[in-house]
């Protein structure tokens, strides 16, 4: 049975073409590659 | 493949950088299960499976962020979606590690070349966001009507497809909600949600046995679940030859012709018959005005004719002395003869009397010639006195010898030789009187008492008046 309530709380805002921006340089970009060369830089260091 | 530090292309086989050094093994071990979830990813799109096409191209990318292919792919199926800003935040990013012989470009290009619809497209994410605060608080209606504008603004706006349908059913507008999801379901074929409510849909339909479609069906609901839904009956029916229709027709002709006939023609009718009056009372009135200035103007000329004929009357009564040349020379007779007589000292009263015949044949007024008529009344002047004179003396001698109408022929010829005295009007009145003439004797006598009141002779001629009354 659906809780209404707690279905309408999963719903998030939409962003706004204003906002794509702000959302563009924000976006992670880190992919396993990089989390790779972290970890060993980090083992080097 | 590039190498990721110094981003030189490097040969398939080698494993190591020829220009950085860098060992690659990884990155060619990571660029493979990337290409791997992108080539997942792309089967899933093209079957609309949209959510898995997410999830498959979110995770080659976690493997290599610069796998520009499927950040294209993910950037449509976003797109698809109705997530523009995430379809476009991929495009750019994509455009940002490829700058060239890149498909961003042109899917980019595509958007910013529909200003407008980028702008609605714009406007159903505001409203969205709008009606899910209204929704949040609990304004459903509010929501609805926000929800419903920005599906027609973006119809392949999955969460908004969701939203509406959520509330829907949270009001038990079942029918409705399940109109939105299989709007929705058609778009993204395995999205959980979507899949999730038509489920709830059902259960709630059927009152709780459970009948929702499989996963792996076309999506699409029983259209005839158990539980039908209540419905209001259609009230659509088939039109039937309405023959009342044409009888009414005629029935609306029929009366405004009659209205036309009975109403209509009598007033245009009696309007003209009262403008044809009215005509007919101004002519009457103008032939009355023209009828009267003619009758005035008859009479003018009656008038007019009448004063023609008396002055015609006038004039021919005017006496137009004819000018005779014969009385030339009676006035030239009497003028030589008084010459002749004065010249010569012979001028006597009794040859006086002589040139006094002349002048009596003499008529002044028929005398054309001025001068003729002044030598006439000069001579006239000059013997006239005399000539009066011995034609009393004669006129008298003759009365006393009873010689009575040369009396009156001698005593008339002294009176109009002008300026008779009161011995000539006394014998001229008692000549007539004896010759029984009473009337031209009253006349003397009458005259001598009006010109002589102090006359010696006054009494006799009162006398004689009293007898001849």
């Amino acid at each position: 049975m659906i809780n209404f309530d707690e279905e309408i709380a999963k719903f998030q805002p939409s962003l706004e073409v204003d906002q794509a921006e702000e959302a563009i340089f924000n976006n992670d970009l880190t992919d396993i590659t990089d989390m790779i060369e972290s970890i060993l830089n980090e083992k080097k260091g | 493949m590039n190498c990721p530090k110094c981003g030189n292309v490097v040969a398939v086989r080698r494993n190591r950088c020829e220009f950085c050094g860098k060992d690659l093994t990884i990155a060619r071990k990571a660029d493979l299960i990337s290409n791997t979830y992108y080539n997942r990813g792309l089967e899933k799109a093209k079957v609309r499976d949209l959510t898995g096409a997410v999830l498959m191209l979110k995770k080659s990318l976690e493997m290599n962020k610069r796998n520009t292919n499927a950040r294209n792919l993910l950037g449509l199926v976003f797109f698809e979606m109705g997530e523009t800003v995430a379809a476009l935040s991929e495009w750019v990013i994509s455009k940002h590690f490829q700058a060239k012989d890149n498909d961003a470009d042109v899917y980019i290009g595509a958007v910013q070349a529909n200003p407008t619809k980028l702008d609605s497209m714009n406007q159903a994410i505001k409203k969205y966001n709008i009606a899910l605060d209204s929704a949040k608080q609990g304004s459903d209606d509010l929501a609805i009507l926000q929800l419903k504008k920005v599906i027609n603004l973006n119809p392949h706006f999955i969460r908004a497809l969701q939203l509406l349908a959520l509330i829907y059913m949270k009001n038990n507008e079942f029918e409705r909600a399940r109109r939105c999801l299989v709007k929705a379901n058609k778009i993204d074929l395995a999205n959980t949600t979507t899949l999730r409510y038509l489920n709830e849909l059902n259960q709630l339909v059927s009152g709780g046995e459970n009948t929702s479609a499989p996963y792996w069906s076309d999506g699409e609901v029983n259209p005839e679940p158990l539980g039908r839904p209540i419905s209001p009956i259609s009230s659509y029916k088939e039109d039937k030859p309405n023959v009342w229709l044409f009888i009414n027709l005629i029935l609306g002709v029929i009366i405004g012709v009659s209205v036309l006939f009975f109403l209509i023609v009598p007033t245009v009718k009696k309007n003209a018959q009262n403008e044809y009056m009215q005509k007919q009372r101004d002519f009457d009135s103008e032939l009355l005005v023209y009828r009267t200035k003619l009758t005035s103007s008859e009479r003018e000329v009656e008038d007019l004719k009448a004063k023609l004929a008396q002055k015609q009357k006038e004039l021919d009564s005017i006496e137009i002395p004819e000018y005779d040349k014969n009385m030339y020379d009676s006035v030239l007779s009497a003028v030589y003869r008084y010459i002749e007589l004065e010249s010569s000292n012979s001028l006597t009263p009794e040859n006086s009397l002589e040139v006094a015949d002349l002048l009596t044949k003499v008529d002044p007024a028929k005398l054309e010639n001025q001068d003729a008529v002044k030598l006439y009344e000069m001579v006239k002047q000059e013997i006239a006195p005399i000539a009066s004179k011995e034609a009393y003396q004669q006129g008298r001698a003759a009365f006393d010898k009873k010689e009575y109408e040369n009396a009156l022929t001698l005593l008339t010829q002294a009176y109009s030789l002008g300026d008779p005295d009161d011995s000539t009007l006394y014998y001229l009145g008692k000549t007539h009187q004896e010759l029984e003439q009473y009337e031209e004797a009253k006349t003397y006598y009458n005259q001598l008492l009006t010109d002589y009141p102090n006359s010696s002779l006054v009494q006799y001629a009162k006398q004689r008046l009293r007898d001849l009354e």
